[in-house]
């Protein structure tokens, strides 16, 4: 019976119920956009700085990212490739020797990092033939180099010119050699255009006097949602005494940390919303409750037991903020996924300091279900907690005043 | 309008838990955003302060070619002369001259690139403030022959201890490659990424014999008194030393520009968030509080007040609430931002990742005064136009069909 009052109340005064729906509702969706905005900026980050360079998982030698020398470069099992390429989200195993050089051109010498890469699978990783801006791409079997915009323009060399590359080869051996420039590059993190040389793997590997020898395997996945999956997969196809298999939250420690740390501001401002939000609707369970004084002085002078009629209540709220929850949930799934796949752009100002550093000038929404369902819950919980004010009330009331003031 | 006035401010104390609570959101509001404000200014002002404190100064002079083209002939002309003389400047608190080299720090296990730079530590010191950050060694305070610093990341990465020997290469002014042997006196820890894994400090002298380089210097870094007469202290430089490239840190360091652009960004976001949540917790109380009133309403109209006084009243009712709320909610932030300034906000648990993003671990929110002005304004306009509905909906009553409902 108790249910069956509590629903009939509740519709009983339309008007109030949609306002209580609505604004509780609201603080879903705000929360739900804020937390979204949060997250997808982050996801952002991860983006940027993972997928176009280290890739979210790299198998190495044991021990080779703790000490990153050629030395610890690996002879790569023959179906390496082919094994981890047939896993379920993987889009691409892109096979790296990286190493250090010193590049120089005529009378100019400046440090670089040489990556030995196959082209066809780099595309997936870097993309780096979308990021030459003069000259064109390299085959696996050229022993053209491709170098950065940035080194170019230190070394004064144009595309054709010669570069001389000479570095400590595998085991300390000597590594020198001559290659011709086919094209220039321009990535978003400066670090890169200023330094890097990449060059097809197989004359990287001849270059190093480290025949047949990878320093990584990056892989490329479908989304960042596989990673744990596929790292735990690609454990139980390598030797673990021999390789290393390491995601990228164990590479990048630093981004993590930022992000732990952009995330404690996240939370605070998160914190306040919801500071704004309860008042909104600790507004409106009082009003509520002041305007139902007379109803509520009547109830428990009739003889309703008070802890019936705050039970009574207490199931409205619930199922108020059940509803409104829900409302605001599934209104706000379609709106972030629109945004997610939408994006707004950031306001013109701001522009010229994204693109320089190659991040897209929006504002990137997340999607991820958790976005949804925590704010639900939270804003959930929240309005039960504020209904302890008309349940209170009710505990203190004395009937005949309730219903000369609510009159 | 001073009848208008009256009973409005009497309406306002005759439902007194009811303007208390849109007082409260008002006050809230307010509070909110001057916390939000200065918490993310602290955040800016920590981050930016350390990277010119440590860093890059603030302000730094070249040779223009030098910018372009790290090359170590392009000296500027008489500059330790040029430095002695900035040193004289009141407005400059510090001088330090640099001789600059990009080349390659060997250990016997492994080498990097590393731009090194040739100091005197004495006039470093007092810009960079190296010495404080030191964790391991000592700041050319030692004996060594040869002595350098770098950081302890580099250190780490190279598989070297104190005393050990590095060896620098790099193209001397004539581009031959040349090399020096070093002892490692000193490892540092800064904010700055850069500095902790690809840079080497050792003395002036050492590297100007090297390179063959005599007294030039690459880079005068100066470090300035008071941050307010930088920019005419800039505008000064520059037309005294027209053959040179005189930067402040903003030109120096754009990453500084992207990251205040994200936050900055980011903020109004996060403000007109803040204030939808605010107008809705507005319009929902005022509403209901308009639709409580039903039978007063009608009453009033029954007897003659005509519509539009009875939308000017509820509005008249919210600027009261707005007046009251609006102080209070700025003294709260007030009191707030004072006690967070000299208290701080200790970040410590997350100081790993602080520093390695050039924070440092205890945040000072800080706000200015006009901002404390332009929230409450703001707050108190979304008060207003949060009335305005409920006071529409009041307005479209009908007397008769109001003083019947109970």
């Amino acid at each position: 019976m108790q249910i069956k009052m509590a629903w009939r109340n509740i519709w009983r005064n339309k008007r109030r119920t949609i306002i209580t729906i609505v604004s509780i509702a609201f603080a879903v969706i705000l929360s739900s956009i804020m937390r979204s905005m949060q997250l997808g900026s982050y996801e952002r980050m991860i983006d940027n700085s993972v997928r176009f360079y280290t890739g979210y998982i790299q198998v190495h030698k044991l021990g080779y990212w703790d000490e990153q020398v050629l030395d610890n470069a690996f002879a790569p099992p023959r179906d390496l490739q082919s094994q981890i390429e047939s896993l379920e989200g993987v889009e691409a195993a892109v096979p790296r020797l990286e190493s250090f050089a010193l590049a120089s051109y005529g009378k100019r010498t400046k440090g670089a990092m040489v990556i030995g890469m196959d082209p066809e699978k780099e595309a997936h990783l870097t993309g780096v033939e979308q990021k030459i801006t003069e000259g064109s791409r390299v085959g696996l079997n050229d022993s053209r180099v491709l170098i950065g915009s940035g080194l170019a323009d230190y070394l004064q060399m144009k595309v054709g010119d010669t570069l001389v590359l000479i570095s400590q080869g595998y085991h300390g051996v000597n590594a020198a050699g001559k290659y011709a420039i086919a094209g220039l590059l321009e990535f978003g993190l400066p670090q890169l255009t200023n330094q890097v040389v990449f060059m097809p793997l197989p004359a990287a590997q001849y270059f190093y006097g480290a025949e047949g020898l990878l320093t990584a395997m990056a892989v490329v996945t479908d989304t960042p949602k596989k990673v744990a999956a596929i790292q735990e997969a690609i454990l139980r196809e390598v030797d673990t005494t021999a390789y290393e298999v390491m995601g990228w939250k164990t590479m990048m420690p630093e981004l993590i940390q930022g992000i732990e740390i952009d995330n404690i501001s996240g939370i605070i401002m998160l914190l306040l919303l919801y500071l704004v939000i309860g008042f909104g609707m600790f507004g409106t369970f009082l009003m509520m409750t002041k305007e139902r004084l007379y109803e509520f002085g009547v109830m428990l002078s009739v003889g309703m037991h008070r802890s019936k009629l705050q039970l009574l209540i207490f199931s409205e709220i619930v199922m108020l903020a059940a509803i409104a929850v829900l409302t605001g949930f599934l209104l706000s799934i379609p709106l972030i996924e629109y945004y997610s796949r939408n994006p707004i752009a950031l306001p013109e100002e701001y522009n010229t300091a994204f693109e320089k550093f190659g991040i897209e000038p929006i504002y990137a929404f997340s999607n991820e279900p958790i976005v949804f369902t925590s704010q639900a819950w939270v804003v959930f919980f929240m309005a039960l907690v504020l209904s302890a004010y008309p349940l209170y009330k009710i505990w203190k009331m004395d009937p005949v005043t309730a219903m000369r003031e609510g009159r | 309008m001073k009848m208008m006035a009256t009973i409005a401010w009497r309406n306002v104390w005759r439902s007194r838990s009811r303007s208390l609570v849109v007082i409260g959101s008002i006050v809230v509001g307010i509070w909110a955003l001057i916390f939000m404000l200065g918490f993310m200014n602290g955040f800016m002002i920590s981050y930016i302060n350390g990277a010119i404190k440590h860093e890059i100064s603030h302000i730094q002079i070249h040779k223009a070619e030098f910018k372009k083209d790290n090359n170590i002939g392009f000296v500027i002309p008489d500059g330790m002369n040029l430095a002695r003389t900035l040193a004289l400047d009141s407005r400059i608190q510090a001088v330090s001259p640099r001789s600059i080299a990009s080349g390659m720090i060997s250990s016997p296990r492994k080498s990097g690139g590393v731009k090194i730079y040739g100091i005197i530590p004495e006039s470093e010191r007092s810009v960079t403030r190296h010495d404080s950050l030191i964790t391991e060694g000592s700041y050319f305070k030692s004996n060594l022959k040869n002595p350098i610093v770098i950081g302890k990341e580099l250190a780490n990465t190279l598989k070297v201890k104190l005393n050990s020997k590095v060896v620098l290469t790099f193209q001397d002014r004539e581009n031959n490659l040349v090399a020096g042997a070093f002892r490692l006196a000193g490892m540092l820890e800064t904010t700055a990424p850069m500095i902790n894994k690809a840079t080497a400090y050792i003395r002036m002298e050492d590297l100007n014999r090297i390179a063959g380089l005599q007294e030039g210097v690459h880079e005068i870094a100066l470090f300035v008194e008071n941050p307010e007469s930088e920019t005419t202290l800039l505008t000064d430089l520059r037309s005294a030393q027209s053959g040179l490239l005189v930067e402040s840190w903003r030109e120096i360091a754009p990453e500084l520009e992207l990251f205040l652009s994200m936050t900055d960004s980011f903020l109004w976001v996060l403000i007109g968030i803040i204030m939808i949540a605010l107008i809705f917790g507005i319009i929902n109380t005022m509403l209901m509080a308009v639709l409580e009133r039903y039978r007063e309403l009608g009453m009033l109209m029954a007897i003659g007040m005509n519509k539009w006084r009875i939308f000017m009243m509820i509005v008249i009712e919210t600027i009261f609430l707005s007046l009251v709320g609006g102080p209070v909610g700025i003294l709260l932030g007030l009191l707030t931002m004072y006690w967070l300034g000299i208290e701080g906000i200790d970040l410590s648990a997350y100081s790993e990742g602080l520093r390695e993003y050039g924070y440092s671990s205890i945040l000072y929110p800080y706000i200015e005064n006009s901002t404390y002005i332009h929230v409450a304004a703001g707050v108190i306009i979304t008060a207003l136009l949060g009335a305005l509905y409920p006071a529409y909906k009041a307005v479209q009553l009908n007397p008769t069909e109001a003083l019947h409902t109970v």
